[in-house]
């Protein structure tokens, strides 16, 4: 414990803050409104996780990760989910080469997979076979194909995008697929002042060129200085709680839960809001998680890792309403405790 | 004094004045919710209060116990009492350091600043993030020192059910002073009769109500002190008359002095009628002209009845059995009417109520038996016959209807051995079909090949069509055949010459 630990702590959060406002600023320039979506995509990324977008087309889903991969000067490739994909076409395979020498050989090339930034398009157009080519990716970091293991260049982030119309011929993800996405982030619809800006940027002459204002050093910096923020024993307490709320027949859920839930959220759960949380106090300034950062990153946390029964599906319960009772019903640690 | 140290007191002072705050919001969240739930004690002692007065005016007394005020007090005073153990008791509880603390956060939107940095102080060693932290407290603690920290409201359940509480007890205080009004009314025979009546839903006959009213005029114009010599002076006279058993059946020389209880409406309604036979004579000492109209009433009813029953030897007894004159027995003479005892013979009548004795008295002894037995038994009630082992041929499936189990001689069997398997229904051979064709046998045969000419057809070239060609299904070409057509194509018009520019 010395000042100067604590002086450059400051120092870090201060860095932390312009280059995410930096980052944020140049997506902006291409994106028009979506405030929340740039700001979750880019908070999942600092938080060292994966993103998945729900939206209907047409609202810069593909956009927005293509933005971020130019505005962070990271190798980015994209991979356009269809039902014919194979687990092959995501991490690599090998192919027979001819060698030198006239023979032949096997020799390994690696899949779209393998970079910082995969946009991951209309990934539940794939079938769960390939969908779950990524599973090790995202949680291990790491791909293993045959005798052979790649180690993933950090930082290393899925963002998916599906769309929440149009579910025939599609493959809903699987819950361990889910789970491994730290936010599921909803696109809306624009604002109504955010048209004419949209019209004006797409539809004229001119193109916004995006010009790299990060790179993979700094992301990685960034991440460091996420792990290192403190949490305090009553936020803990507060996001298990919080979790722990969502499980049906647990202490801590209330009758919602209990009625028209059929699966809560794992312990991943719990990670991921400790994550987002951080990375919501070092933006708003502050050197610990509090609460009420906890309580913001919620929604973008839960409402994929909650499963709803059947009887919530048929009375029209969304996976928001659920956590927003949940938080509605919880009582902060201090006055649960007394 | 370093900034920690600083910080420690503002913490400190932040939660000594918090947690008294907090205490005094329990306390009264405390108070309000036990005196909701209390409530019903609002109304509960008025309630009391008009039952005692009520009983109190049927003995006869004066139905003031109390004055109205001091009820009212009362009434009030009983939910405040619990709920003033239960404000005590949540004040009596101390606040936790960190729920002090992170209420003033919450108040003064400090994002747990206090309780964070409160959390890191405690540490030994800390990080940089901790630190800063600390000192990120420290800045605000001062000023969080000496913000105003309000009250919060605490919701407390139950507050909607206090007006219908305070109406009821209002409600229950008016009867009360309503019966604080009523005098205090003599009690006697003719106080039962009512009573029963009453109770039995159903109005005095005749002479009841008659008695009813001379009673209440006798009573009216005499004197208050007169009431209790009346009452000693009645008393003998009925005790005699039950000594006596003079014009008084039986069965209600049972009934009487009960209020009628554990009796039917059928049973009341004819013991009402007793009962008033016998009320004259109890109230006839009193005065001379009502003690005359009383027997002269008497006296006719006797020849009426005697004109009436003139089987009176097969009347009587079936009136005894049919319950009639009530009070005998609890609930087995309650409904049996006397009307229909006429063609009921004892033989015929087989009552539920005795059905369902006797069917529990049985089980009563089947358990018992079980239990001797070691445990419950299967029920054997419903155990079929072991089957007939004559040798009878039976109706198809179903078993021979005179065997009867026991074995031993029976008919004379009409057959033996072989002859009793047969079948009794004969049943025809569905399947239906043709003997297969047995093996197939295959040969061969050696033959030589012969040869065939083929007729050579001429080429000739295809004659003109005489109508338009339909349109033509086209073949959709490959990629790879198309590519060769395509460069077929390109060949031959390099080879070719160039055709003249159409003019």
């Amino acid at each position: 414990m010395t000042d100067s630990n604590a002086d450059a702590a400051r120092a870090d959060a201060q860095r932390f803050r312009e280059t995410y406002e930096s980052i944020r600023a140049e997506v902006s320039r291409r994106m028009v409104g979506q405030t929340d979506v740039i700001e979750g995509v880019l908070t999942a990324l600092l938080a060292g996780g994966h993103v998945l977008l729900e939206g209907v087309p047409g609202l810069g889903k593909t956009m927005l990760v293509s933005s971020l991969g130019e505005a962070l000067k990271l190798s980015f490739s994209r991979i356009q989910f269809t039902p014919d994909m194979m687990p092959a076409d995501v991490r690599g395979t090998s192919v027979l080469v001819e060698s030198e020498g006239g023979g032949h050989e096997l020799q390994f090339e690696q899949g779209p997979i393998v970079a910082n930034l995969v946009l991951a398009d209309e990934i539940n157009r794939a079938t769960p076979k390939t969908q779950s080519a990524l599973l090790e990716a995202m949680q291990e970091r790491q791909l293993t194909i045959g005798r052979r293991t790649i180690k993933l260049e950090e930082p290393f982030c899925v963002m998916a995008t599906q769309n929440p119309v149009e579910q025939e011929g599609t493959y809903p993800l699987p819950e361990a697929q889910l789970d491994r996405f730290l936010f599921k982030l909803v696109v809306g619809y624009p604002e109504e002042g955010d048209y004419r800006e949209i019209l004006r940027r797409t539809t004229g002459e001119q193109e916004v060129e995006l010009s790299s204002v990060s790179n993979a050093e700094t992301i990685n910096a960034m991440r460091s200085t996420v792990r290192q923020v403190p949490v305090p024993e009553h936020a803990e307490d507060y996001a298990i709680r919080l979790v722990m709320g969502t499980q049906p027949g647990s202490a801590y859920a209330p009758e919602l839960v209990n009625r028209y839930v059929s699966l809560g959220s794992s312990p991943r759960g719990a990670q991921a809001l400790l994550l987002g949380a951080k990375v919501k106090a070092l933006l708003a300034g502050r050197f610990a998680v509090a609460t009420e950062d906890i309580a913001a990153v919620a929604r973008p946390v839960l409402r994929h890792r909650v499963l709803l029964g059947f009887e919530g599906l048929s009375e029209g319960v969304t996976t928001d309403q659920v956590v927003d009772e949940v938080l509605a019903k919880l009582p902060v640690p201090e006055e649960a405790a007394g | 004094m370093s900034a920690e140290q600083n910080l420690t007191r503002d913490l400190d002072q932040i939660e000594g004045r918090a947690g008294t705050m907090l205490q005094g919001v329990e306390s009264r969240a405390a108070f309000m919710a036990a005196g909701f739930r209390a409530l019903p004690l609002l109304a509960a002692v008025p309630a009391a209060f008009v039952v005692a007065q009520l009983m109190r005016w049927a003995g006869g007394g004066e139905p003031v116990l109390l004055p109205l005020p001091f009820v009212l007090l009362l009434s009030l005073l009983a939910p405040g009492i619990p709920a003033a153990r239960a404000a005590a008791t949540a004040r009596a509880r101390r606040v936790s350091r960190s729920r002090a603390l992170a209420e003033a956060d919450r108040q003064l939107e400090l994002a747990d600043r206090l309780v964070t940095a409160d959390e890191f102080l405690r540490h030994g060693a800390r990080t940089g993030f901790q630190q800063a932290a600390v000192e990120d407290a420290a800045r605000r603690s001062e000023a969080a020192a000496g913000a105003a920290l309000e009250a919060p409201e605490a919701a407390i359940a139950g507050s909607r059910r206090l007006p219908a509480w305070g109406a009821l007890s209002l409600v229950l205080l008016a009867l009360s002073a309503w019966v604080s009004t009523f005098e205090p009314r003599p009690v006697g025979g003719g106080g039962v009769t009512e009573a029963a009546a009453a109770e039995a839903g159903e109005p005095l006959d005749e002479e009841a109500a008659e008695d009813a009213v001379t009673a209440e005029d006798r009573a009216a114009p005499a004197p208050p002190e007169a009431v209790p010599t009346e009452r000693r002076a009645q008393d003998p006279a009925e005790a005699k008359r039950s000594e006596s058993g003079e014009d008084v059946d039986d069965s209600v020389k049972e009934s009487s002095g009960r209020t009628g209880a554990g009796r039917s409406s059928g049973a009341l309604s004819s013991s009402a009628a007793s009962e008033s036979r016998s009320a004259p004579s109890t109230q006839g000492q009193s005065s001379k002209p009502a003690e005359r109209d009383k027997k002269k009433r008497e006296s006719k009813k006797k020849k009426e009845r005697k004109a009436g029953d003139q089987p009176t030897p097969e009347r009587r007894p079936e009136d005894e059995q049919s319950g009639a004159t009530a009070g005998k027995g609890s609930s087995k003479g309650s409904n049996r009417n006397p009307t229909a005892s006429e063609w009921q013979s004892k033989d015929q009548v087989t009552e539920v109520d005795d059905q369902e004795v006797e069917d529990d008295e049985d089980t009563d002894e089947d358990e018992e038996e079980q239990e001797n037995r070691g445990g419950v038994q299967p029920s054997l009630r419903d155990r079929r016959p072991p089957v007939s082992r004559d040798l009878q041929i039976g109706f198809g499936n179903r078993p021979n209807p005179d065997a009867n189990g026991r074995g031993g001689p029976s008919e004379q069997k009409k057959s033996r051995g072989v002859a009793s398997l047969v079948l009794g229904v004969p049943v025809p051979d569905r399947v239906k079909g043709r003997p297969g064709p047995g093996p197939t046998k295959i040969t061969q045969e050696r033959i030589e090949p012969q040869a065939e000419e083929a007729g050579a057809l001429a080429a000739s070239a295809r004659a003109a069509r005489s109508r338009p060609v339909p349109a033509l299904s086209s073949v959709e070409l490959g990629p790879q055949l198309r590519e060769l057509v395509r460069a077929y194509f390109l060949a031959r018009r390099a080879a070719a010459p160039p055709a003249s520019a159409p003019q």
